[in-house]
């Protein structure tokens, strides 16, 4: 009988491991020194560049794409697809001068129709309807492209604006390919576009013919969607990724040791959104008291292991000229006793209600929503966090603005502009009701200037209004944290969601 | 014949009142799938044309219906999310039809490791006097039954993963690309899904067996001297099997309908992922095709329980 148990356990065993044997050499894990598995959040969105309107399809298709002018690791523009450009006094017209010897994924050059098409194609001009909306021809971007010569064109615009610019880093794809641009895209990047798979990933190769000669490194990179964070952890350590930009902090110290875990300080600036039109929340005090009541440096600890950068204003540190440090307004630590002061003075002396809606999707916020609510509690002001779903805070809290507070980020590309136009009274992104005439009024003069030096005193000026108004509860610009295994080298961080992998290469 | 027809009736009004239910739940949940796609970015020119586009202006009955006369004609629809190209979205049948294969395979392999190994545990556990076995078992059992599908998924990974080095965590290859390596890629997560239903199914098959034991037939069997073999196959297994049969055949139709979280933890783009993230991206379509099927499987294995029950047991049909 025993013997019998003896067989039967062995057999069990040995089929599990017979089974489980022929495994050993499963995995995409990139042995050969030619390719690289980065992990990535979220489906992409689109693959037509044009149409892509989420960060993280947008940081992928950098790979594939370029415009006239791309975004450099240092925040500035560089020359892409142009080679040089001139702007008139009047700033209306842009003149671009083509570089020599690109070429598009199919092999064909660049030519000066291409650029004229596809800046059409985003403005509007080709079928009306504008995919990038500052250069919609409606709205006093592109009037019209005009084709000087071959590697000459002219770009009128409707109204001049300094940061248009930034604009141009819209994607030159070849003349009439716009309706194959979802299946087939075909950029310039250093990366040409191999294969996509929803839920699975896209999978991009080498551009031989990239003008930037020497660039990319790798021959092949895989863009894999992982699911939940807990799994991005073991699929690190396990080898299948070998790129993973959007560590949390607790899982950064995790892999510390065996992985290279780099920081830099994101583009997006994170905040306490208050609804200003909520019958609490409008009068200032009490807004006021929120924001003193806020521990910005214990946020900063717990939540992003002290890497994040403290803000009290609508700017990212990063954007120095036109950066208005305002932490001294209420302080980066609680001050309970004004707080309190204040709650009173509104009437309030028995404390407030304070309903905080927080996107579930984005663990950052969820984390900093919890030590959040614990600091007003002390206040007096009695925070619950209600955990929404990302398409419900869409509907609800940003396009419905349908709620008391939120606590998310504002992602800002290059232009400045951007995160300070939405405060205007009647912005359609206004989501926190702020109204002030006065606000409405600098903005418009700052747009107007076409001199930096003095549109950066307006943008100071706007900050400063923005936060003595209480308009909402800056926090911080948050981390980006990114695992990189240490066979690899040369990741390059940008002051914009960028993954650029033409740069990363395998050491020796 | 009768039987099928009637089995039948209830099959088409039962998905029919499924169908209903997923589609009103879509109207109830809130956040709008228009929104979710366009994100933060959208004007309201971009949102009525695609409003426009994906149909939303009719009536909820008067969408329901033309989807749910589209679906009779063969045309399962198009997802909201995924496009094929610039101005053609991705059918459900083609985007469901990629995933498919994960989830079977899956399914597949999990109930092949379940049948081979539980049947004979079971029966050398009914079989078995030793005391220290039965308790063996007992507690053996009572853990794995109780541990919960995705902490075994992080175990397994953790082991052979991890520690032994067996597989690739994440490492999942695409049948379409290497069937092998899929294949045994797979072999990892079926583990996870079959170790807690091995459990259940040998432990069901034990008692079964023992209840069969204390019968009359089997004493009859013995006293008219056949061997203890002829007794045990023979006779008991045979009757002890057919609980076990439907016990069976709830297990395979509730793995086939998507082992939702197992995917999750191997990062197995299956059926469940996709039912996932059709869901939070509201991708009604997708939705609603997924709930369709799963309520099909598990009602069309039951039905062929029901048929194989009737062949093993010959007495059913005549009652």
């Amino acid at each position: 009988m025993k013997k019998q148990i003896h067989v039967y356990f062995m057999v069990a065993l040995l089929i599990m491991t017979a089974l489980g044997g022929c495994a050993g050499s499963t995995g995409e894990s990139s042995e050969d020194k030619s390719s690289v598995v980065v992990g990535i959040q979220q489906d992409i969105d689109s693959l037509d560049p044009h149409k892509a309107t989420a960060a993280g399809t947008k940081e992928i298709l950098f790979n594939i794409f370029e415009g006239l002018v791309k975004p450099d690791p240092e925040g500035n523009l560089m020359n892409a697809v142009a080679d040089g450009y001139s702007i008139s006094e009047d700033g209306l017209v842009y003149t671009f001068t083509l570089r020599d010897g690109v070429k598009f994924h199919n092999g064909n050059d660049v030519t000066a129709e291409d650029v004229k098409y596809s800046l059409e194609r985003v403005a509007g001009i080709l079928d009306g309807t504008a995919l990038i909306s500052t250069l919609s021809a409606e709205r006093g971007g592109i009037k019209s492209v005009d084709i000087l010569d071959n590697k000459t064109v002219q770009v009128t615009v409707g109204s001049a604006n300094l940061e248009l610019i930034y604009s141009f880093t819209a994607a030159i794809i070849p003349a009439g390919s716009g309706e194959d641009a979802e299946s087939a895209p075909i950029g310039t990047g250093p990366f040409s576009f191999v294969s996509y798979t929803p839920q699975e990933g896209i999978v991009v190769a080498k551009n031989p013919d990239y003008w930037q000669k020497g660039l990319p490194y790798l021959d092949e990179v895989n863009f894999k969607i992982v699911n939940s964070p807990d799994t991005a952890l073991l699929d690190l350590q396990g080898g299948s990724i070998d790129i993973y930009p959007y560590m949390t902090d607790s899982q950064a110290t995790e892999l510390e040791g065996s992985f290279q875990v780099l920081a830099a300080p994101s583009n997006v600036v994170q905040a306490l959104f208050l609804n200003n039109a909520d019958e609490t929340l409008s009068d200032v005090r009490v807004r006021q008291a929120i924001n003193y009541a806020l521990d910005k440096d214990s946020v900063n600890e717990y939540v992003f292991g002290g890497d994040g950068a403290i803000i009290s204003s609508a700017m990212l540190p990063t954007l120095q000229d036109f950066y208005e440090d305002l932490n001294d307004v209420y302080g980066t630590g609680a001050n309970v006793e004004k707080a309190k002061e204040l709650l009173a003075e509104a009437g309030y002396s028995d404390g407030i209600d304070l309903e905080i809606k927080v996107p579930s999707n984005y663990e950052v916020h969820m984390q900093t929503a919890e030590v959040v609510a614990e600091q007003l509690k002390s206040a007096g002001i009695n925070a619950t966090i209600v955990p929404v779903e990302w398409g419900t805070w869409l509907e609800d809290v940003y396009n419905g603005r349908k709620y008391q507070a939120t606590i998310s980020g504002i992602t800002c590309d290059q232009t400045p502009g951007y995160l300070l136009n939405r405060f205007q009274t009647e912005s359609s992104k206004n989501f926190i009701n702020y109204a002030n005439s006065a606000y409405d009024e600098t903005y418009l003069k700052a747009a107007a200037s076409l001199d930096l030096a003095e549109k950066a005193v307006y943008y100071k000026e706007l900050q400063t209004m923005l936060a003595q108004d209480a308009g909402t509860a800056f926090l911080s610009v948050p981390p980006i944290t990114v695992a990189v295994s240490p066979k690899l080298t040369g990741y390059t961080f940008y002051p914009v969601y960028v993954q650029d992998m033409s740069v990363v290469r395998y050491t020796d | 014949m009768r039987y099928l027809g009637k089995k039948l009736i209830t099959l088409i009004i039962t998905l029919f009142m499924v169908s209903v239910a997923a589609f009103l739940a879509f109207q109830v949940i809130p956040g709008d799938v228009v929104r979710s796609i366009l994100g933060t970015e959208a004007t309201p020119e971009r949102e009525a044309q695609l409003r426009e586009e994906l149909g939303f202006n009719d009536p909820p009955m008067v969408r329901y219906i033309n989807w749910i006369t589209n679906v009779l004609k063969g045309d399962l629809g198009r997802s909201y999310r995924y496009s094929k190209s610039m101005n053609e979205m991705m059918p459900v049948t083609e985007l469901i039809g990629d995933k498919l294969p994960v989830t079977l395979w899956l399914a597949l392999l999990a109930v092949l490791m379940i049948v081979v190994v539980a049947i004979p545990l079971g029966v050398l556990w009914a079989r078995s006097r030793s005391h220290i076995l039965d308790a063996v078992m007992n507690v053996l059992t009572q853990t794995t039954m109780a541990v919960p599908s995705f902490f075994l998924g992080i175990l397994v990974t953790y082991l052979f993963g991890m520690v032994l080095r067996w597989f690739t965590p994440g490492g999942y290859v695409s049948y379409q690309k290497d069937f092998w390596g899929f294949l045994a890629y797979l072999v990892f997560p079926a583990m996870s899904v079959a170790i807690p239903k091995i459990a259940m199914t040998a432990r069901f098959l034990r008692n079964s067996m023992l209840t069969e034991l204390g019968a009359d037939y089997v004493r009859t069997a013995r006293s008219k001297g056949c061997t203890e073999q002829r007794v045990m196959y023979g006779h008991v297994l045979r009757n002890a099997l057919m609980p076990v049969v439907t016990f069976l055949g709830m297990i395979i139709a509730e793995i086939v309908a998507g082992s939702i979280v197992v995917e999750q933890v191997f990062g197995l783009p299956g059926v469940g992922r996709l039912l996932i993230s059709s869901i939070s991206t509201r991708d009604l379509p997708v939705v609603e095709i997924l709930v369709l099927y799963i309520t099909a499987v598990v009602i069309i294995v039951y039905f062929l329980v029901d048929i194989l029950y009737r062949m093993i047991d010959p007495r059913i049909s005549h009652k």
